[in-house]
């Protein structure tokens, strides 16, 4: 195995070849089946420029996305979105602050021109997700991106609902869901958050979660997708809905 | 919110060890883990990892980060770490070694500013306390230093009432490594004001025991450090077990 370059064996890929086959065994058997899906797409080599904003733990969706067979470049200027077809807006922190840095870098209008420009997609993780909506109530009150429509509150104290919202906890997606495809109608995913959004546009697809109330955990709209939790911590489910970004169509 | 369940690796200057009352025994360091278990493999049955650093000598923390990296690729699951933080700094290297979360123990009792500054630099969330709870007939009382020292509920209730704690792992000196059951009694030492998650550890030596304390209403994770008991196919049978039980926990593909 650690003689065979990965080009060889995936020339053989879909094939009954012997070392191929046994590649397979030795991926499903040490990280599950979902690790299998990128490679049977032919999604391999996606460059994936993730935008670091100096505030997150970036090395479990690096990764994530080596392990599926991925690249994955950091974006270092506003000419490395521009230029970029796959872009991951991760992040944890406080909004407001995400918003300056983001700002201050000038990137915010470079991910607005990317995501709406009909050549990228891309993909905010927890608090990107959140950055991609409309406006927080966080930290007094912040603009986001606004390429959806959104509105992100505080969770509302009431009772024992433990605020923050940490753990697995379960995502009900459409049936249409490109993020969600091969994966139950209900399905397991990692949070940790305080703000949520309640409600998307009409016409934009979205998942929802209940801690407490319902709130929307995922949406797609277009080219442009989010989610709050945090697939790279999500075990297979989590690296099959990155798969699934990966592999969707820039519309 | 699901329950979880969660496997607790120590590490002690350059090994694994397997913890009884807190006295330490040798049993691998990370090339005798990889070599005999697929780790990897292993955490696809938790829900989550902990991961603690009881050398004494200080020199071993870089190694500790160091294996903390090795061990941690292929990992998809939030991962605990905590030992040795003495500083800011401390536990800035640990979060860029992995550590999603850092577990403070001593620093309840002896520099609660330092959990005060972690909670306001990353978040409540990233903050579990660590508490050691020795039993004296029906009497529960905190303990600190590797169980050395009694430890008072002051600090900590000051620490729960300012938001600077995001869980607490309870573990219990009596039954830890003894393999005999958990006592999920021990949780009473929580102060009633708190309502951040509690982790019960201490005492699993075999799937049903983590099952019988898994149902505790006040519960919602279990740890086992057990490492012979529970790094082969134990977790996945404790998971089944749970499930069978009908603990709600999360499923993945």
């Amino acid at each position: 195995m650690a003689t065979t370059r990965w080009a060889t064996l995936m020339r053989y890929r879909g094939t009954k070849n012997r070392k191929y086959l046994r590649f397979e065994r030795n991926l499903a058997e040490l990280f599950g089946h979902a690790s299998l899906y990128a490679i049977h797409h032919g999604n391999v080599h996606v460059i994936v420029t993730v935008i670091d904003h100096g505030l997150s733990n970036l090395g479990s969706l690096v990764s994530a996305l080596t392990h599926l067979g991925h690249e994955t470049r950091f974006a270092q200027s506003t000419g490395d979105i521009e230029g970029a077809r796959v872009l991951i807006l991760p992040g944890v922190g406080s909004f407001p602050v995400a918003m300056e840095a983001l700002s201050r870098k000038g990137y915010g209008e470079e991910i607005r021109a990317a995501a709406t420009g009909g050549n990228s997609k891309i993909l905010g993780i927890c608090l990107g997700m959140q950055l991609l909506l409309s406006s927080s109530d966080e930290g007094g009150g912040a603009r986001g991106l606004n390429l959806v429509e959104g509105v992100l509150e505080r969770f509302q104290e009431s009772g024992n609902l433990p605020i923050p919202h940490i753990g697995f906890n379960g995502v009900r997606a459409p049936i249409n869901s490109e993020l969600f495809a091969g994966l139950p109608p209900e399905s397991d995913f990692y949070f940790v958050h305080s703000h949520r959004a309640r409600a998307v546009p009409p016409g934009v697809t979205a998942a929802t979660t209940v801690h407490g109330e319902a709130f929307i955990s995922a949406f797609e709209a277009g080219n442009v997708y989010g989610v709050q939790f945090h697939p790279e911590k999500s075990q297979g489910n989590g690296l099959r809905l990155l798969s699934n970004f990966l592999a969707a169509e820039v519309k | 919110m699901k329950k979880r369940l969660i496997f607790t690796l120590l590490y002690e200057s350059g090994h694994f060890v397997l913890s009884r009352n807190f006295r330490t025994q040798k049993i691998g360091n990370i090339g005798w883990l990889n070599k005999n278990y697929n780790f990897a493999r292993v955490a696809r049955y938790v829900d989550e990892l902990v991961l603690i650093n009881v050398s004494q000598d200080r020199d071993f923390d870089e190694h500790f980060r160091e294996t903390l990296s090795v061990l941690l690729e292929g990992v998809f699951a939030p991962v605990t770490v905590g030992g040795g933080i003495r500083t800011l700094t401390d536990a800035e290297k640990l979060f860029a070694s992995g550590a999603d979360k850092i577990l403070l123990n001593r620093a309840i009792h002896e520099n609660p500013t330092l959990i005060a500054d972690l909670a306001t630099k990353y978040g409540q969330q990233a903050v579990v306390g660590s508490l050691d709870v020795s039993t004296d007939q029906e009497t529960h009382l905190v303990v600190t230093n590797k169980a050395t020292t009694p430890g008072s509920t002051v600090n900590l209730q000051e620490l729960l009432i300012n938001g600077y704690l995001g869980e607490l792992y309870v573990n219990s000196v009596a039954k830890d490594g003894t393999g005999q059951g958990m006592d999920p009694g021990i949780i009473d030492i929580v102060p009633s004001i708190s309502s951040v998650p509690i982790i019960l550890a201490g005492g699993a030596g075999k799937p049903t025991h983590l099952a019988e304390a898994i149902v505790t209403p006040k519960v919602n994770a279990v740890a086992t450090a057990n490492l012979l008991n529970f790094v082969g196919d134990g977790l996945q049978k404790a998971r089944e077990e749970m499930r069978v039980a009908g603990v709600d926990l999360a499923h993945w593909i």
